[in-house]
C-alpha cells in the first residue's frame, strides 16, 4: 500500500449524517434505481402497511455508506459492502452512518462493521464492508 | 428464463451498461460527490436487478400467494470494479427458501470476456400481505 498505515482495529469512522429525505428525494432515487415499490412513496399505502410515513429506500442508505468510506480512505477500494435492513428510515427523518474496524491486516483486509439508524436510534441498517488494497483489486 | 432440476430458476445473461448518465444521477441521489468517477459505486448494480424480466420472475414465483417480499439483506461481492460505459453480462438466479419463506436472488456480472466481476446477493423475506394493505393501491 505504498507504505500507507492501515487503520487499526478499533477505529471508528466518523458520523455521517444524511437526510431527511422529502418525498422529491425518495420520486427521485427510485426514478434512477427503477425501483418501483409503492411502498417507498404512497402514504396510503405505508399506513396500511403500519408506517406512519413511507420508508426510505433501504438500498438508497445502504449504497450511502461507500461516500463515507471513500471519504474516510480514498486510498482503499470497497470490494464488499452487504447490509440487513433491520427497521426503517421513514421519509422525514435523517440517519446517521458509521461504522467501526473489527479486522485490519495485508493479508485480511479492512473489515468494518456498518451501522445505520435513524432518529430513534434504533438500527436500521447492519452492515459490512471490506476495503482492500488496489494491487489486490486492479480493474 | 429456464428453470433447472434443483428449482432455481435462472434468467439471462441480461446484456447491461454502466451507463455514465445514470451513475451519475444515482450518485447524486445517493451521497456522493457531484463529480464522475470512473469506477461504478458499488451498490449500483442493484438497479440492473429492476429489469422486467427479473421483476416477472419475481412475481412468478410469488404468483398464487397472498404475499409481499420485504428486502431483508442485500450483498455485493466485488472481485474487480466495473467501469463507467462498459457492458456486462448479467446472470441472475432465483431460489424459494421455505424456513423462513425467502426468496433469494443471486446475481452475477461479467464482463463480455466472461470473466466474473461481482457476485450478488438479496435476500427477499416474503410476508403474509397486511389484511389493511388489501385494498391500498
Amino acid at each position: 500500500m505504498s507504505g500507507a498505515r492501515l487503520p487499526a482495529v478499533g477505529d471508528r469512522l466518523p458520523d455521517w449524517r444524511i437526510g431527511p429525505f422529502d418525498a422529491a428525494a425518495l420520486a427521485a432515487y427510485a426514478a434512477v434505481s427503477g425501483d418501483a415499490n409503492p411502498l417507498h412513496l404512497d402514504d396510503d399505502l405505508a399506513r396500511a402497511i403500519g408506517f406512519p410515513a413511507p420508508p426510505v429506500h433501504g438500498m438508497k442508505l445502504l449504497a450511502a455508506f461507500e461516500p463515507l468510506l471513500s471519504a474516510w480512505r480514498r486510498d482503499l477500494f470497497l470490494a464488499r459492502l452487504s447490509g440487513k435492513f433491520v427497521q426503517p428510515v421513514l421519509r422525514g427523518e435523517a440517519a446517521t452512518l458509521t461504522g467501526r474496524v473489527l479486522r485490519s491486516s495485508p493479508e485480511e483486509d479492512v473489515f468494518l462493521r456498518l451501522l445505520a439508524y435513524g432518529e430513534g436510534r434504533a438500527p436500521a441498517i447492519v452492515g459490512e464492508a471490506l476495503m482492500t488494497l488496489p494491487r489486490k483489486f486492479r480493474p | 428464463m429456464t428453470e433447472p432440476e434443483s428449482g432455481e430458476r435462472r434468467i439471462g445473461p441480461l446484456r447491461v451498461v454502466a451507463d455514465e448518465e445514470r451513475v451519475l444521477r444515482y450518485r447524486r441521489e445517493t451521497g456522493f460527490p457531484d463529480t464522475l468517477e470512473k469506477i461504478v459505486p458499488a451498490a449500483f448494480p442493484a438497479v440492473w436487478l429492476t429489469a422486467e424480466e427479473i421483476e416477472a420472475a419475481i412475481r412468478d414465483c410469488l404468483a398464487g400467494a397472498d404475499v409481499v417480499p420485504v428486502h431483508e439483506s442485500q450483498s455485493f461481492h466485488y472481485f474487480a470494479p466495473l467501469r463507467v460505459g462498459e457492458s456486462y453480462e448479467l446472470t441472475v438466479s432465483l431460489r424459494r427458501e421455505a424456513e423462513p419463506p425467502r426468496l433469494a436472488v443471486n446475481a452475477s456480472v461479467a464482463t463480455l470476456g466472461g470473466e466474473t466481476r461481482l457476485h450478488a446477493e438479496t435476500l427477499l423475506r416474503i410476508v403474509p400481505r397486511p389484511a389493511a394493505a388489501e385494498n391500498a393501491p
